[in-house]
């Protein structure tokens, strides 16, 4: 682990300034399960950026603070996780008011596939294939929450991006970075960088996907489990729309589709489910990829969903996580607005 | 091992083996407080459920208690629950877990005595097991 | 296997029975479970034909999304999943119409059909190029295959962790999970609308958590893993029927089949149930024998 996070992680518990810590750990075998810390002596697995996502950061976050009752808690994340985790907050699923989220530059994560095959255990940034495809295109991959560890431009060192932010280096006596430009400069470039890939690649699967057919074609191989909805951290409900009693076709009409197709995919709502989980979570969707590493079937899930996200949210001027104080689009609205959508 | 004392959960049905606890109570018989008892109207209300959760928050023994076969208060709810009961030892024993830690037993109202014999003997054999693992393993 | 044909036939015939006649190819396994869909309410039987085969196994998805996929094709009975190479019932049973003979000892030429109800024999007339044959396959068709199965599944047994460390396997087993759930959501018997495991009632409340973080040092979190786990165990091990879809969407390898085809063998010889047998056997959980299982009670 990083000694300056180690230090801070010590601290933090040691003093009480926080009652605990939610880190991802080094488990049996090659997993990095999270774990809510709130021994000193258990900080001693943490692996505060392993290299897979195990469990969006933001789902483990949500899946006990929807109230806080006492004490503070620091969690450690992924900036994607902790964007999804801002937008979890909005949906009323997260109590942020006694969280501190600390991310760091985020060297992006090994396909949960790939891990450990082939000797990818590590992801590197300078190669692509020990990365997974929303990792390589990622813009936002360092400063989000209130606290970011800089590892890069010369710097090693937790930087307050909010006030609770620098209220707890304040109250651990960490002292402020003097300069960190040279930070700024390699994440301007990184982001530069990757802003053309991710174009690059959002045109591509444009261009091979779009129209029925495009979708068609690409969700011919899913098989029904649902896992990207289930670990997607935006996807909160516990009962789908999609699983509802009301959306089953009765039989004859599986049937009249089939005579008048000459044959009917049964398990008919595929396309419904995707397109439907779009238009519900693709608002808030932070690219974090785990939809498309939890598919069985390879399907390139998150960068549609992504490529979509770009686009509704592009609407709304929105960015998914990034600030808290932005209102959710669709819980609000200006009287004089997208006139372009109405006649 | 000398400091373990068990903690034995025990769901008792209202109307035999809760009424034969009370009744080894009364009767001043002499058991081991290790058992923490629940009552429940019936020993099919106990959905094996509850006997999972309390055995993976490291509860040390589960004991289910009630009417004997065939005086069942709602006429046939032991024998379900035995079916049930039976599945949860079966998955249990095919993890390799101990399998040992969950009992069933059927007390009547007027088997204070047996009450007192059960809670002694399955207190000894969680004694001699030791603590349930679970109790400190942290990635459940 | 992509999705268990059982789930895609509950998918048609959940709402109302099929108004005519509809065929499906279903595979031994497909079928047994879909008898258990049935006996749940979660499916209806009426005008469906069901055509099934002597089952040589499937190739787990994950090997066909391979580079070495030709291969792997080529070479299928040393690729299937280990819920096949470990399944007993292979032939179908009384619910099939008629059964396409693939998987045998020795190789036969064409296509031989065994059909074992009047309506194959209907149908089947004007089947001309085919060698048709009544009743079921004769048992030496497949004995070796059998016997191969029957080593495979005693192995599967004997596999079981040895009592006492056993937690421990299964908590690094369980490890790497990523609660995807997709085992339940391809699970053909796990057909609840809202599973229990989504509930408030299981959930883990937020205090809960907190108490147990303190108390143990740290706790995984989200909680709750091996509880899942154990709670589908209960749920599906008297009825599963050993398809082995489970560890086929599993998208970091767990054998959650396996696990589950042995809970499932010892939790159906103890309530002496065959799922998906016969419509007509009582669903086990809803039924009792006044004198049984004496070795688990006192």
């Amino acid at each position: 682990m990083n000694s300056i996070l180690k230090d801070l992680l010590r601290k933090a518990l040691d003093n009480g300034i926080v009652s605990s810590v939610m880190v991802p750990s080094k488990g049996p075998g090659n997993s990095f399960p999270w774990t809510l810390v709130s021994d000193v002596s258990a900080l001693q697995r943490a692996e505060p950026v392993p290299p897979v996502m195990s469990v969006q950061g933001a789902k483990a976050l949500a899946s006990f603070t929807q109230s806080m009752p006492e004490g503070k808690l620091l969690a450690v994340m992924r900036p994607c996780e902790a964007r999804a985790a801002v937008e979890l907050s909005k949906l009323e699923q997260i109590d942020l008011d006694n969280i501190i989220l600390l991310t760091m530059d985020c060297p992006g994560a090994v396909p949960l596939g790939e891990y450990g095959e082939d000797g990818i255990t590590e992801p590197d940034i300078n190669d692509p294939a020990t990365l997974r495809p929303l990792c390589r295109q990622c813009t936002g991959f360092t400063s989000a929450g209130d606290l970011c560890l800089a590892m890069h431009g010369g710097l090693n060192a937790v930087l307050p991006l909010t006030a609770s932010g620098q209220e707890l280096l304040d109250s651990l006596g960490f002292k402020a970075e003097a300069d960190i430009s040279g930070w700024e400069e390699w994440a301007n470039a990184q982001r530069g960088e990757r802003q053309v890939t991710r174009v690059e690649n959002m045109e591509n699967l444009k261009e091979a996907y779009s129209g029925l057919q495009g979708l068609i074609e690409v969700f011919s191989g899913c098989i029904s489990c649902r896992s990207c909805r289930t670990v997607c951290p935006i996807c909160y409900c516990r009962l789908c729309f999609i699983d509802m009693k009301d959306r089953r076709s009765p039989a004859s009409e599986h049937l009249e589709r089939s005579r008048n197709g000459g044959a009917a995919r049964l398990m008919s709502n595929t396309l419904l489910f995707h397109i439907g989980r779009m238009a519900h979570m693709s608002l808030s969707c932070v690219s974090c990829g785990m939809c498309e590493d939890a598919c069985p079937s390879d399907i390139p899930i998150g960068r549609l969903i992504s490529m979509v996200s770009a686009d509704t949210t592009a609407v709304f001027n929105y960015s998914a996580g990034s600030n808290p104080e932005d209102p959710l689009p669709l819980n609000t609205f200006l009287p004089e607005e997208l006139h372009e959508y109405e006649d | 091992m000398k400091d373990f004392e068990p903690r034995i959960i025990g769901f008792l049905c209202n109307w035999c083996s809760y009424a034969g606890a009370d009744l080894a109570g009364t009767s001043r018989l002499k058991m081991p407080p290790n058992l923490v008892p629940i009552k429940v109207m019936c020993s099919s209300r106990v959905d094996p459920e509850m006997v999972t959760d309390a055995f993976l928050r490291g509860a040390d023994g589960v004991l289910i208690a009630g009417c004997h076969p065939g005086d069942c208060h709602y006429d046939k709810g032991n024998y379900y629950a035995r079916r049930r009961f039976a599945v949860l030892k079966k998955v249990v024993e095919s993890l390799g877990l101990e399998a040992e830690r969950l009992r069933l037993s059927w007390i009547s109202a007027s088997e204070g005595a047996r009450f007192q014999q059960v809670v002694e003997e399955f207190t000894e054999n969680i004694r001699k097991m030791g603590p349930n693992p679970t109790g400190k393993e942290t990635l459940l | 296997m992509p999705v268990q044909g059982a789930r895609a036939l509950s998918d048609l015939t959940i709402t109302e029975p099929l108004n005519r006649p509809v065929a499906a190819l279903l595979r031994p396994c497909e079928i047994r479970a879909f008898v258990e869909n049935v006996k749940q309410t979660q499916g209806n039987l009426e005008n469906i034909f069901i055509i099934s085969c002597t089952c040589p196994g499937v190739i787990p998805a994950s090997k066909l999304l391979r580079e070495d996929r030709e291969e792997i094709l080529k070479n299928h009975s040393e690729n299937i999943r280990n819920s096949c190479g470990a399944c007993l019932e292979f032939v179908p049973g009384q619910q099939a119409d008629m059964t396409v003979l693939v998987a045998s000892d020795e190789p036969h030429k064409g296509t031989v059909i065994y059909l074992h109800t009047e309506k194959a024999v209907e149908i089947a007339e004007k089947l001309d190029s085919c060698t048709l044959e009544t009743g079921k396959p004769p048992a030496e068709l497949t004995s070796g295959i059998l016997e191969a199965r029957k080593k495979a599944l005693k192995d599967l047994m004997r596999d079981i962790p040895a009592p006492g460390d056993g937690l421990q396997s299964l908590v690094s087993l369980f490890s790497a999970c990523i609660g995807c759930r997709g085992c339940r959501e391809a699970c053909p018997l796990c057909s609840c609308i809202l599973c229990d495991y989504e509930t408030a009632r299981t959930l883990h409340s937020p205090e809960l958590v907190r108490t147990e973080a303190k108390r143990k040092g740290s706790i995984r979190v989200p909680a709750g893993t091996l509880q899942f786990q154990l709670g589908r165990l209960m749920h599906i091990s008297p009825i599963c029927t050993s398809c082995g879809q489970c560890s086929d969407v599993c998208p970091v390898d767990i054998p959650v089949a396996d696990i589950f085809i042995r809970a499932a063998n010892l939790v159906q010889e103890s309530l002496d149930y065959a799922p998906g047998r016969d419509t007509d056997d009582t669903p086990p959980m809803a039924t009792y024998v006044e004198k049984e299982l004496p070795s688990i009670t006192d």
